[in-house]
Order: C-alpha cells, then structure tokens, then sequence
C-alpha cells in the first residue's frame, strides 16, 4: 500500500537569469515499509523532488503537482502549519553534510529534544531520556556525555548519527536520506548505511534514498528511481535495474560502476557530454544529446512509459515496437 | 579561562605601555608648546620661561618621560597645564561619568534598534521594509555626526522646541545626545545583523530546523539569531569603548560637560597632563571593553576557544 504517492510533480525556480526547471513532471510512490532508492547525477532533481514534497524549498521555488499524497492526506493542499506538524514527526529527514547539518551554537541534546517536545509535548526530563535512548540506538558510545556536548565535539560519522536519531526520533512513518553517505568516509559510510539499514527493519519505516551511488543502494533498496534532466527515465526493482535496465542512461550509470571484484581490466565507461541545462531544457528526452542510440523523434518528444511488467517503467523511444533493438552489451564494445 | 584573561591583560598592559611612549614623544615631537613665546603673545618671555621650567619642561624630553613614569606608579596623571588648579584624575573622575552615562544609553539604544532593524529587513529580504531600513542604514553610516546633531538640533531644538539644547539636567536633555550617538551605531549594526541573518538563513542547520517541524519564529529567534548576532558582539568593544568615552562633536553642541571634548581641546591647548591622561584612560578602557567583548564572543560560540 502506498504511503507517499506523488503525481505531476513540477518543481521551478525563479532566478534572475530565468526560471531553472529542475524537476518536470514527475510521478511515483513509497509503499508502507519500503526502502526506495532515487538515483540520478548532480542536478538530475533527485534532492529537489523529496525537498518539495516536505516543502523545504527557499521561497523563490515554485513547487506544482496534481497531488501528493502522504498516509492519505493530501500535501499540496497544506498549509505551512500542518506541514511543520508532520516535519520531525511523521517525515523525518537527514542530509547530506553532517558537518553543516547541526547548529553549531547549540548543543546536542538542546537540538535532539527539539522534535520530541515540539511533536510528542514532552517535557524536558522525559525529553533527554528519549534523547538518550535514541543515541544508543544510534550506536553513540557515553551518550550520558555526549548529550551535553557540542557538534564540532564530533566526527562527521557521529555527527551524522545524530542527524539519524533527530530524523527516528518520534519514529515516523518515512525518513528521507539525502546523500546521507556522500560526505563521508568509505568506511564511515558503510556503518551508516547499515545502521540506516537496521533501522528500517526494527521501525518497518519507509525509507527514501537519494543518491549518485548505485553501489549504494544495490544491496539495501527493493525499488530505483532513475532520474536524469528532471524526469525519471527508469524505475523497478533492484534487478530490474541491474539486470534487465532498458534506459540507455541507466546503462551509462552501471558502465560508470568501479568493480573492485572483477579480474577482467574493464574500462569504466563514463558517458560522454554534459547534463541538460535546466534553464533551457531539451524539447525531447533529456538524455536525447548525450544517447548513442539517440532518434530524431528523441529530440523532440519525451517518451511515454512503457510498463515491462512488475512495475518496471522505462520512458524511453526505443521502447516502441517499430525502434531498433538495442541492447546494453551494444554499449561496452564502443 | 582565567588564564586566558590574565594573558590577555598582560598584553594590554604592554599595549598601553607602548602606547604611553609614543604618545609622550609624539605630543613634544609638535612644534610649539603650551608656554611658547610665539603663541602666547601677551605674556612676557620670562614669565613664560619659569612657567615652563616650574612644570618641568626645561629639561631634556627623557628626564620629562622618566618623571612622568615615576608619576604614573602613584596613580598621579598630573596637573592640568590650562585648568591649573585641577590635577587630571580628578577632570577625568567628574567628566568620565557624564560621558559614559550617555554613551551607555546609545549603546544600549542602538543594539535595542539596530538588532530587530537588521532583523525585520532580512526576513523581509527585497521587500518594502527591507529598502525603507537599507535606506536608512546607509544614510546613518554616510552622514557624518556633526551634521546629523546640526539637523536634530535645529529641527527639536529652535524650529518645534520640543527638547532643551544643551546640558544634561532632565531626562529630556538625554534625547539628542544619544540620539546622535546612536545614529551611525544603528545603521552599522542593522547592516550587520541583516548581513549574518541572511547568511545564518541559508545555512543548512537552518534547513534542518525547518525539517524537525520547528516552527518559523523560533527558526528565526533561536537558530537563526544566535547565529547572526556573532558579528555584532564583535563590534560590541569598540562600540562601547568608543561611545563610553564620549564624542567631542556630541558634547560640543549640545554642551554635554562630558569627558570626550577634553581630550580635543586639550590637544589644542598643548595640556600635556591632560593629553596623556585622557590617552591612557581611553586606551585602557579600549583594551578592556575589547576583551569582555571576546570573552562574550567565547561565551555564545563554543568553537571559540579562549586557550591562546
């Protein structure tokens, strides 16, 4: 069953050089209990979509959607008010630089008790003991101590624990990562990712990833959103997207994934060109300049999704019955 | 901690040490003096000479400094060379006070405006009340003191005589002086505070706030504002320092019997004792108000050490 479910999501901003249309008509859904994974490369719109559903954007964005729902209500129709009532308590989220994410002029506890007496009303005692309880779940060693501490006290691993245990903290039904490894070591990264990981299934909360990494994500999502240019271009499940992508980008996205276990001497294939520029998006599909299998129907009219089965979209031209074949393989022996 | 201040009071102490040296060679280093024949015309050069001989000032400038060092362990800044019956501890003991009263209430009179000025038009960010408070801001930094006491007075005082001009004898009297004082303060500190507000806003604990459901005042009022007022307390010593010793244009119009037009006329005068008090006096507030300002600083952001 589908706890978050947007459809038609538009996301622009007015700049003084134009309006950047950073996301472009986007639709999907989070089931109860799912851990979903949106991938895409800087500027794809992945961190902007989940920021305009929380409705965190700085005022000069415009966000329009024919509707977002969250557990049945809807979104879109909110006002500031409600929103923040389901911010913190409901929806919790982490970032991406653990090191800028906390107030430096504010203690631990000060920030941890924030959402719990905020959402839960309670008081100041019962506040730090939760405080407490939530650092150890967090894997905090001397939480007694680091409670009182301030963040440049912490290592960015720790500090990003605690991001993690502020977003659990009134265990809410979805938690939103936002590149919550991206800032970190790779050995922090991995801890972080399995403590993201046992939560989830201790919480059976849903979780949304965004990330540039499909390494990342390989192991630990049921379902990828691939997005590039401001619409999502594939989505399915983790094999699916592994094992039977459909999307020309896609495959440039696994090309472009370092194997440390593999003995060939594989090139890493990086896929040429550069993002669409958001000012002035592509009439077609995004991906249309940069595709090797690019058609001239391509450059002027996005794809429609073509459903593989099993919820696996792929809005792609090729897709259509009368379209070259084309498979991944054809891509490496470039 | 209380390492760290007596570090730092040790340094001020070298500080003002220097700063009496060059300040003593600096003020004989002037051409003239305050019994040369050439500006005191009508009296005869003799009587000029033992004048100067009966104050010390016939002997070679080193003998003077050591005398004036030997004068400064017993706390004695001397005697005033112009007010000839007043030793300068106590000009500075009934002017300083006066000064300090009034300077204490601009400060506190800037910081009460400037702060939610600076506040109002950074939430406000290229609206109306943003333009309408960075218009002021920059006609207070701008316009020079004297011309903003020239227009108050002339427009409160002689045009609508809503407020006495001169003196210090009712709370009335108080109205223009701070006013002026505070005039520029107010427009820097708005400045500033709208400055770090915006930059504080953009911040990502700012973000983070806003995601745990904190609602926008406190946004504002407690991760915001803690944050932007940084830079002010950094302003804060040498605004204190230099409203406490008052202004010489201030006092001047508006006949405040302060301490800071002292200091001007005494340099006009050639009133060594009273230069080098005034000098002193001011320097060792300076140095104190800096510190307390770090100090603060320290107490506000925990990143600031106060261990160096």
């Amino acid at each position: 069953m589908a706890l978050l479910e947007v459809s038609g999501l538009r996301t622009t901003f007015h700049i003084g050089v134009g309006t950047v249309q950073a996301v472009r008509g986007i639709s999907f859904h989070v089931d109860k209990g799912e851990f979903i994974g949106i991938v895409g490369e800087s500027g794809s719109g992945k961190s902007v979509t989940m920021l305009s559903v929380m409705g965190l954007l700085p005022q000069y964005a415009e966000v329009k959607a024919d509707s977002i729902r969250f557990d049945g209500r809807e979104l879109s129709q909110m006002s500031p008010r409600e929103l923040r009532s389901l911010h913190g308590k409901e929806i919790g989220m982490i970032f991406q630089d653990p090191m800028t994410s906390l107030n430096p002029l504010f203690t631990v506890e000060n920030q941890m008790v924030e959402p719990l007496r905020i959402h839960l009303g309670m008081s100041r005692e019962r506040a730090r003991l939760r405080a407490l309880e939530l650092l150890h779940q967090v894997e905090i060693p001397n939480p007694e101590q680091r409670l009182r501490q301030y963040p440049h006290e912490f290592s960015g691993g720790m500090r990003q624990r605690v991001m993690i245990a502020i977003a659990i903290a009134c265990s809410p039904k979805m938690v939103i990562a936002d590149e919550p490894t991206t800032a970190l070591d790779v050995t922090i990264q991995a801890q972080i990712l399995e403590l993201l990981e046992n939560l989830k299934r201790e919480m059976n909360t849903s979780v949304v990833m965004i990330t540039h990494d499909l390494g990342v994500i390989a192991s630990m999502c049921s379902r990828i959103l691939v997005m590039y240019g401001g619409v999502i271009c594939e989505e399915g499940s983790v094999r699916d997207i592994f094992y039977r992508a459909r999307h020309p980008y896609t495959w440039g996205l696994l090309n472009s994934i370092p194997r440390i276990h593999h003995d060939s001497h594989e090139k890493l294939v990086p896929i040429r060109g550069t993002p669409p520029d958001m000012l002035k998006p592509p009439e077609g599909c995004p991906f249309a300049p940069r595709c090797q299998y690019c058609m001239p129907v391509c450059r002027r009219y996005m794809a429609p999704p073509t459903d593989l089965g099993d919820g696996h979209l792929v809005h792609c031209h090729l897709m259509h019955p009368k379209a070259p074949k084309v498979e991944r393989g054809g891509l490496q022996h470039d | 901690m209380l390492q760290y201040i007596l570090k730092r009071l040790l340094a001020g102490v070298l500080t003002i040490v220097v700063l009496i040296t060059v300040a003593f060679f600096m003020m004989h280093a002037m051409p003239g003096g305050p019994f040369s024949p050439d500006e005191q015309k009508n009296v005869p050069p003799e009587i000029l000479e033992r004048l100067a001989a009966s104050y010390g000032l016939d002997k070679p400038v080193f003998q003077q400094y050591i005398e004036y060092w030997k004068g400064l362990f017993r706390g004695d800044l001397g005697i005033s060379f112009k007010k000839t019956d007043t030793t300068v501890n106590s000009i500075i003991a009934t002017h300083f006070p006066v000064s300090a009263r009034v300077g204490a209430i601009a400060v506190v009179i800037s910081l009460l405006i400037g702060i939610p000025l600076g506040l109002v038009s950074a939430i406000h960010r290229g609206k109306a009340a943003d333009f309408a408070t960075m218009a002021f801001a920059t006609i207070g930094i701008s316009v020079p003191v004297f011309v903003i006491s020239v227009i108050l007075l002339w427009l409160f005082a002689q045009k609508l005589q809503w407020l006495p001009s001169f003196g210090l004898t009712s709370w009335q009297h108080y109205i223009l002086p701070v006013a002026c004082l505070s005039f520029n303060p107010i427009a820097y500190i708005a400045r500033q505070t709208r400055s770090s507000m915006l930059e504080a806003l953009e911040q990502d604990y700012i973000r983070t706030a806003r995601a745990k459901g904190v609602s926008e005042l406190m946004v504002v009022a407690k991760h915001a504002l803690k944050n932007a007022l940084t830079p002010v307390i950094t302003y804060l010593g040498p605004l204190v320092a230099g409203l406490l010793t008052g202004s010489f244009v201030v006092e001047r119009f508006f006949s405040v019997p302060g301490i800071g037009r002292y200091f001007v006329q005494s340099v006009s005068d050639r009133d060594y004792t009273m230069i080098m008090g005034i000098v002193i006096f001011f320097g060792i507030f300076v140095v104190i108000c800096n510190l307390i300002s770090d100090i603060l600083l320290a107490l506000v952001d925990p990143r600031v050490k106060l261990s160096k």
